[in-house]
């Protein structure tokens, strides 16, 4: 998938974002699931986070991540990851875990 | 202070792992291989390495982390453990002891002995080397069939795929410890090329349930790389007492990946995963299959043995929601110093309470006498329960034992069978320590003068191994500890010659088979003929009988000639508070180990002259301590008989009064009277006066002496030892 963000711009105007920025780790493991419920609860048909701003990521900042997206599936708010940062990338290129984290979710929102 | 408190933490942590390892080395060189000794084994060199490396104690790190790679290869069945095996481990677990003591002294900068170490490191390095250039992947025909049970080295039936297998599952603590999964594989990458890596979730719930600071997932992965299995292995040094990590070499047999299936909690799943990358279709359908369908069956025996310490590890890692810690939780580590505080003030509590319940009885209140009564039962069982803690089984001390019988046994070329009976048996901590020593002694003169060469156990008609047995059984209120051999017994004619020589005796003295058993424990005597470096100094024996009667306790010789010698050590349960009879002499008051007493006879009605009672028939021999202790006579007495028992022996003490059971907390009597010997302690009395408690142990031996010469009419003046004699 090249370029989701212009896809989404096209379908919706203004996705509103949920920033989840700084360090993704176990520090803050407790503090961001609380923040993702929220921002999950308020989220409308997808769960759409900038992920441009996260600096460090560990084991618990990518489980809280597969276990969103787990979330946002079983509420149908499939999640979707914009503007990932290189950090982000990076790790998630070692687990293996792009394509479920950063094009999974918007190839199958392209169809609906 | 917090760092020497880690530190000795550290070196004690050590030391009990050291022998736990050693334990498991002498297991497998007793029964065999067993996987779950070696990875007992593993384990105790694996966590000696990383707590010594959380202070950088180098040198133990360095040494021990190559033991670590050999035992590695052990448990992966790539090594054999064969005698020359166990012989290279134990004495690598002596010199991580050796390390170990130089941190115990803050020596840590030193090497104890760097010629031993270049030496046994060159050993450990060429086993490692010899596998490395071993081929691993080639598995000729030939090979195979001569394989021994102990050489799974080659792989049957490998894989076609080139690289290492990684599978890793972490504990559900992992996270909350610090310890992070992905840094672990991030460094990975220094050691290979990661490939196929598979993100495993693993029962990762939906956000909704996700407790966010648990480890959930799992990873898969290929690793390229040309480094040996010790430094793939290394790379998770920290992470591994908290995770399962399988590692699989390139073209790893079948059953290597059959286990790896087995070991996980979806094989279905795993095999459909491995499928795509890590293993052909056909691979990781077989892989599913059970074994027998594809392998012969000629050598599914060895390899599946080399792979069960394998398939044990995920066993005792925890995963999902199981929560580890259940071992942890049973027991605690608490300072020596601390229980000895609590004893000191249970045994206050004894003495307030013995003032508490003399105010009751003079009170004549009932319902204060009752609730008197109710506390000094708690009070007693209170006491029970804090003694109770400072008791250990003797098995800490009996374990020495098998390395050192090993170990001499090989020294003087004897084969020598070591069986320990009643190493459950409980005694005081305080004991344990300062026994080790003495039973040192004494084991090593059974295996160097009891038990014989090999020949002349031949020709005496005995089996070629002796025997040396250690046993421990609890007896009225003592602890019995024997050592026996089935050697050749003491020469009751060679003793004697021996002590009339040194002078320990006249020539004329008439001694019972008792009395000259005990001429060994006399200073300088010694009767082997030849001093070797084992024992027959002529120090020792009486070194060992002065460390037990330090313990209140005493030695004896049962001997018979050609069959064997029983060394005999009794001591008392406990140091601290006993159980104690109270009685009256004149004013004073004795207390006596009320374990040790048999019964109480009023004297009147028996007939008793030179110190000698008839007792239903039996002789029985008594000694007044009035005139013991050179204590004014009453001007009317009925006078009592306490019959008490130490050992074999019965004798009676002669007393005015009896007064009852009292608990009897010992303190021990100044420098003062170190030379009195009927005195064992003192205690305080409930109305604060001071009682001295008997030493029941030498009053029996000071009676069935007087017996003796009585008997024998007027012998000599003894033995050397001072007795005091009373007319």
């Amino acid at each position: 998938m090249s370029e989701p963000d212009d896809e989404l711009s096209a379908n919706i105007p203004q996705p509103a974002l949920h920033k989840l920025g700084g360090d993704i780790t176990i520090f803050r493991a407790t503090e961001l699931k609380d923040d993702l419920m929220q921002a999950l609860a308020v989220a409308d048909r997808h769960l759409d986070l900038d992920l441009s701003d996260v600096q460090e990521i560990d084991t618990a900042g990518v489980q809280l991540l597969l276990s969103a997206q787990l979330e946002a599936t079983a509420q149908e708010k499939p999640l979707r990851c914009h503007h990932p940062s290189p950090q982000l990338v990076a790790v998630l290129a070692l687990l293996n875990l792009t394509g479920r984290l950063l094009t999974a979710p918007q190839t199958s929102e392209a169809g609906g | 202070m917090d760092m020497d408190m880690a530190r000795d933490a550290l070196v004690q942590e050590s030391r009990e792992l050291l022998s736990a390892m050693e334990a498991a080395l002498l297991q497998i060189e007793d029964s065999g291989a067993d996987s779950e000794a070696i990875n007992a084994i593993f384990r105790a060199a694996h966590t000696i390495k990383g707590s010594a490396g959380l202070f950088a104690f180098n040198r133990i790190v360095s040494f021990t982390h190559i033991v670590e790679s050999v035992l590695d290869r052990v448990r992966n069945g790539v090594l054999p453990i064969d005698n020359a095996m166990l012989s290279l481990l134990l004495n690598c677990g002596d010199y991580i002891a050796q390390l170990v003591d130089a941190i115990a002294a803050r020596l840590e900068e030193v090497e104890p002995d760097p010629v031993r170490r270049a030496e046994l490191e060159a050993q450990l390095n060429q086993l490692l080397d010899e596998q490395d250039t071993a081929p691993t992947h080639s598995a000729p025909a030939a090979a195979a069939v001569t394989h021994t049970a102990q050489e799974p080295t080659v792989s049957e039936d490998p894989v076609a795929s080139p690289y290492w297998h990684l599978s890793l599952r972490f504990s559900a603590d992992v996270l909350r410890m610090g310890l992070d999964p992905l840094s672990f594989l991030q460094y990975l990458g220094n050691v290979g090329t990661l490939l196929n890596l598979q993100t495993l979730p693993e029962g990762l719930p939906p956000l909704a349930q996700l407790d966010p600071e648990q480890a959930y997932i799992g990873f898969e992965l290929d690793l390229q790389s040309e480094q040996d299995r010790a430094a793939i292995d290394g790379v998770f040094d920290f992470i591994r007492d908290d995770a399962s990590i399988l590692i699989l070499p390139p073209h790893a047999s079948m059953r290597e990946y059959r286990a790896l299936l087995a070991a996980r909690n979806d094989p279905q799943m795993l095999a459909a995963l491995l499928a795509q990358g890590t293993l052909t279709a056909d691979e990781a359908a077989r892989a599913l299959l059970p074994e027998q369908e594809t392998v012969e069956a000629v050598s599914v025996v060895a390899p599946v043995a080399a792979i069960e310490p394998a398939m044990k590890l995920p066993a005792n890692a925890p995963r999902g929601d199981e929560k580890k810690g259940g071992y942890e939780q049973k027991f605690i580590k608490i300072e020596v110093s601390k229980l000895d505080q609590l004893i000191d003030l249970v045994g206050e509590l004894v003495i307030a309470g013995a003032g508490a319940s003399l105010i009751a009885n003079r009170r004549k209140d009932s319902q204060f006498e009752e609730a008197v009564q109710s506390i000094a039962e708690l009070v007693e069982h209170i006491r029970d329960a804090a003694l109770n803690l400072r008791m250990v089984p003797i098995g800490e001390v009996f374990q020495r034992f098998p390395r050192v019988v090993r170990d001499i046994s090989h020294e003087l070329g004897k084969e020598i069978d070591l069986v320990v009976t009643g190493a459950d048996t409980e005694l005081d901590k305080s004991m344990v320590e300062r026994l080790s020593d003495p039973l040192m002694h004494i084991v090593r003169n059974a295996m160097d003068h009891g038990i014989e060469a090999t020949d002349a156990r031949l020709a005496a008609g005995k089996p070629l191994a002796g025997t040396l047995r250690l046993n421990a059984y609890h007896e009225s209120g003592s602890i019995v500890i024997e050592v026996s051999d089935d050697g050749r017994g003491l020469n009751k004619a060679r003793i004697l010659a021996k002590a009339i020589e040194r002078g320990l005796v006249s020539a004329e003295q008439v001694l019972s088979e008792r009395e000259v058993f005990r001429l060994i424990f006399e200073a300088g005597f010694s009767t082997a003929e030849q001093v070797t470096n084992l024992s027959g100094r002529g120090v020792g024996m009486d070194v060992v009988k002065k460390n037990i009667e330090s313990l209140r306790g005493e030695v004896e010789i049962v001997s018979t000639e050609g069959a064997g010698t029983t060394v005999r050590i009794r001591l008392p349960l406990t140091l601290a508070i006993i159980d104690g009879f109270q009685v009256m002499v004149n004013e004073s008051v004795f207390v006596i180990p009320l374990d040790l007493v048999i019964e109480c006879i009023d004297l009147a009605g028996l007939d008793g002259h030179h110190d000698i009672v008839k007792l239903r028939g039996e002789p029985l021999p008594f000694i007044r301590l009035r005139e013991l202790f050179e204590l004014p006579a009453l001007e009317h007495g009925r006078e009592s008989l306490v019959v008490v028992q130490f050992g074999q022996q019965r004798a009676g003490l002669v007393v005015d009064r009896l007064l009852g059971e009292f608990q009897a907390v010992i303190k021990p009597l100044g420098e003062l009277f170190s030379r009195i010997k009927s005195i064992s302690g003192s205690t305080i009395l409930g109305d604060g006066r001071v009682a001295l408690i008997l030493d029941v142990a030498n009053l029996v031996h000071q009676a069935v002496q007087q017996q003796a010469t009585t008997q024998n009419g007027k012998a000599a003046t003894g033995l050397v030892s001072p007795q005091k004699s009373n007319g």
